[in-house]
């Protein structure tokens, strides 16, 4: 197990150190962040000053590797807005995308489960067509007017929710939902239509001819065998999670990471755009290992390979 | 022998004092729904309107400034004057503390002034060159001067910027935590701050002035407008900023809910690049200026609650005789054949995306206007970083762009807007008449003079200025019924005035 994730750790930081060059290459091509720093009071020697301290006046590959040596010890710099370390300040808001994010990913796939299964096992049926346009509904659904919608209905209208930020469970269900609507649709047709080929596959016939019962063959044998290509799409899911959390926080006022890289993005605050894209992209990565290292769990093979 | 009246009476008194007691001065909890939360709490690092409100309920200034008198009123100062043309004297209010305990005395002035302006502080918010300090001289306790280089006849307004510190703490405290924890003499104190969530501030029980009525206010950041709306229907939060005018008219619909509808200091105009053709000729700059239609903007995108512009200035120094430019195709038309332009010319106009209330819509319309007299205009948007540097720092614009500049809330300032010697003069725009003129503005000595002074700069900037006058943008709040309160000109949030009914 070990040795496994040895062998993909090289691929991992080689991922990372692009994710790094990347932004900062695009950071770069935005222009330096003095400019948006000036008031009415700044004078051009002052703008200059303030280029010189904090190094926009060097070449960008010596700024990238000077990035790069100090953010491997954990040294993202100083947010040039708020005048804290921006690793701090990313690491702070994190806890909240992250609940967000998970708390997302578990309505989805609770829903997405049952939905995919019942639909592969009554293909065609009336409820099978029914759930895969409500699905195609939620793929296609924008989070922006969905979270608006969810607010209107359920937070103004019925009073059942608070309509935005955090505090009690309660604030944390509008948000959740929004953001789970399309992973859930998509799951839920992933998990269909991998439920479909596992079911025409042979060895469920021979299970069948052994005289199982429905449940357990469709569910030892046919689900268990339909979920790598299913985690595969979990886990890019969390990808799709992050990057939508940024809606979705800025909708409903939720304090995590996506809409502080946003705010940093526009301000040109570069030290918490790369923190933050940085320790995101970690998280990402992390994740995908942690499902390559459970594939193995479920397909012996792929541990052995 | 104990009475069971007596007893019964002392019974009654102790409880209503406990009751008294535990109440307080103040009670009750506010909710103010921002767009944006503070970046910083240092209040010599802030730049935000919405940081420097927040921020004076906590730190406090020598004078205080009515922007609807326009006049300013004393603070931690208790009285000032001026000594010969180049020193400022103020007394200061004695008995006032920090909330960490520092008192706050003549040494506490001078180390603020001279903090802002530490090149290894390196402040955004310099004690401005505009006021030309020399030094700062303490000369008693509870007396101190301010020396300039030159007169500074804004002297208060800068004060009125200039936010007080607690020298102490802020030499020993690194600016990371400073930026957090702030500590001033004002009537609130931070209790607690999650970024991006929330901003608690509780009454400050020793405070030296009335006490606030309100106990707890909160401040949240809710960026997307719509949510914003939606917590002030459902009473999520008591005062919600920032409301578009669409939206304005749902809310009046709601019982609980006013809508206010404040003309701010933040004058939108079309800047006019004023030297080089074909916008040196002030004929054309005229005819641009009887070309626009701006009750068709107003009724279409403004739901009508806007004002032409007639001068920059705001009230009270606005000359009111002015009068703004009434639309008048046929005249535009002719005055640009008169300055050599019988079939128009191409021109660029450079709008800041989402920067403006309807900013763009405002472009567009007033383009489509100007296209009817003859004036082909191809309206830019530019992300509001490009558009900075293009306009203010290279000072270079196409030809007209949208600005909207906040007021200083006095003329001398809000006329330094348009001199050359202005650092973001982006207008290049040379009068010899206001260049002769606005230096003895700044340097009269008589009301009388000063105001003819004023009104006659005013002139010349509503007759051949480098600009296209729109309106004075309108703040519109929504506000709970259950709250008293009338927001201020300057769009500064201060919940000491707020009281609940």
């Amino acid at each position: 197990m070990s040795a496994f994730v040895i062998r993909r750790l090289p691929r991992t930081l080689l991922v990372l150190l692009g994710v790094t060059f990347v932004s900062f290459g695009m950071l770069f091509l935005t222009g330096d962040p003095a400019y948006l720093m000036a008031n009415e009071n700044s004078s051009q020697e002052q703008l200059q000053a303030f280029r010189h301290r904090m190094g926009f006046d060097r070449p960008w590959p010596i700024q990238y590797l000077d990035f790069m040596s100090r953010a491997v010890r954990g040294d993202f710099g100083t947010s040039l807005r708020q005048g804290q370390p921006a690793f701090r300040l990313v690491m702070e808001r994190v806890p909240a995308t992250l609940e967000l994010a998970v708390a997302a990913m578990a309505i989805a796939i609770a829903v997405a489960v049952p939905v995919g299964l019942i639909s592969a096992t009554y293909r065609n049926s009336l409820y099978d067509r029914a759930s895969m346009l409500l699905a195609l509904v939620g793929q296609s659904v924008p989070v922006f007017w969905l979270g608006i919608m969810l607010i209107l209905v359920f937070a103004v209208q019925l009073r059942w929710l608070p309509v935005s930020g955090t505090g009690d469970l309660r604030h944390l269900v509008l948000p959740a939902v929004a953001l789970s609507t399309y992973s859930m649709a998509r799951n839920a047709r992933m998990i269909r239509s991998a439920m479909l080929e596992v079911l025409g596959r042979e060895y469920m016939r021979t299970a069948y001819a052994k005289g199982l019962g429905r449940l357990t063959i469709i569910l030892k044998h046919g689900f268990r065998n339909a979920l790598i290509p299913v985690i595969t799409i979990i886990g890019l899911d969390f990808g799709v999670l992050l990057g939508g959390a940024i809606v979705t926080e800025t909708i409903f006022a939720w304090p995590g990471a996506g809409r502080l890289t946003v705010l940093a993005i526009n301000g040109k605050d570069f030290p918490i755009v790369l923190a933050s894209v940085t320790l995101l992209a970690s998280i990402f990565i992390a994740i995908n290992l942690l499902l390559d290292v459970i594939y193995g769990f479920l397909d012996p093979r792929i541990r052995h390979a | 022998m104990l009475r069971p009246q007596m007893l019964l009476g002392t019974l009654v008194v102790i409880l209503c004092l406990a009751m008294l007691a535990s109440a307080g001065p103040a009670g009750g909890r506010v909710v103010v729904g921002l767009n944006i939360d503070a970046n910083t709490l240092d209040p010599h690092f802030v730049s935000s309107t919405q940081e420097y409100g927040m921020l004076k309920s906590i730190y406090e200034h020598l004078v205080w400034f009515d922007p609807a008198k326009g006049e300013f009123q004393p603070m931690l100062a208790t009285s000032w004057k001026r000594v010969g043309l180049l020193t400022w004297e103020f007394r200061l209010r004695q008995g006032v503390r920090f909330t960490n305990g520092e008192p706050f005395d003549a040494e506490a002035v001078k180390y603020t002034i001279e903090r802002t302006i530490d090149p290894k502080v390196n402040s955004n918010n310099r004690f401005p060159g505009a006021v030309n300090l020399d030094r700062v001289k303490v000369v008693d306790p509870y007396t101190v001067r301010i020396i300039t280089k030159r007169p500074a006849a804004t002297m208060l307004t800068q004060l009125w910027i200039l936010q007080l510190v607690p020298p102490k703490y802020f030499s020993s405290t690194p600016l990371s935590e400073l930026a957090r924890k702030p500590v001033g003499t004002g009537p609130y104190k931070v209790v607690e701050w999650v970024k991006d969530d929330h901003i608690t501030l509780e009454a400050n029980p020793d405070y030296w002035g009335p006490k606030p009525a309100i106990k707890t206010v909160v401040f949240r950041p809710i960026p997307e407008v719509s949510t914003r709306v939606a917590e002030l229907q459902t009473g999520g939060v008591d005062v919600a900023i920032d409301i578009p005018p669409d939206q304005a008219k749902t809310l009046e619909a709601n019982p609980n809910v006013q809508v206010e509808r404040i003309p701010s200091g933040r004058r939108v105009f079309f800047g006019l690049r004023s030297d080089r053709p074909p916008l040196d000729n002030v004929k054309v700059r005229q005819a641009l200026n009887y070309g626009l239609n701006f009750d068709v903007i107003n009724q279409s995108l403004l739901s009508g609650m806007g004002q032409r512009l007639a001068t920059y200035v705001v009230p009270p120094f606005g000359d009111p005789s002015l009068q703004p430019y009434p639309y008048d195709p046929t005249k535009a038309k002719q005055l640009l054949a008169e300055a050599g332009y019988p079939n128009g010319f191409d021109i660029t106009l450079e709008v800041p995306v989402a920067r403006y209330l309807k900013g763009e819509d405002i472009s567009q319309a007033a383009a489509a206007d100007w296209v009817k007299v003859g004036v082909r205009v191809k309206v830019v948007p530019l992300e509001w970083g490009v558009f900075v540097k293009k306009i203010f720092q290279e000072r270079n614009p196409e030809g007209i762009y949208l600005l909207g500049l906040a007021s200083a809330w006095n003329d001398i300032d809000d006329l330094y807007d348009m001199h050359p010697d202005f650092v973001f003069a982006e207008e290049k725009w040379r009068d010899p008449e206001y260049l002769d003129l606005y230096p003895k503005l700044v340097l009269s000595a008589t009301k009388e003079q000063h105001q003819k002074l004023s009104y006659k700069l005013q002139e010349i900037i509503h007759d051949r200025g480098p600009m296209v006058m729109v309106w004075r943008q309108v703040q519109i709040y929504g506000v709970n019924k259950r709250l008293v309160w009338t927001p201020r000109l300057d769009d500064y949030i201060y919940p000491a005035a707020m009281q609940l009914k």
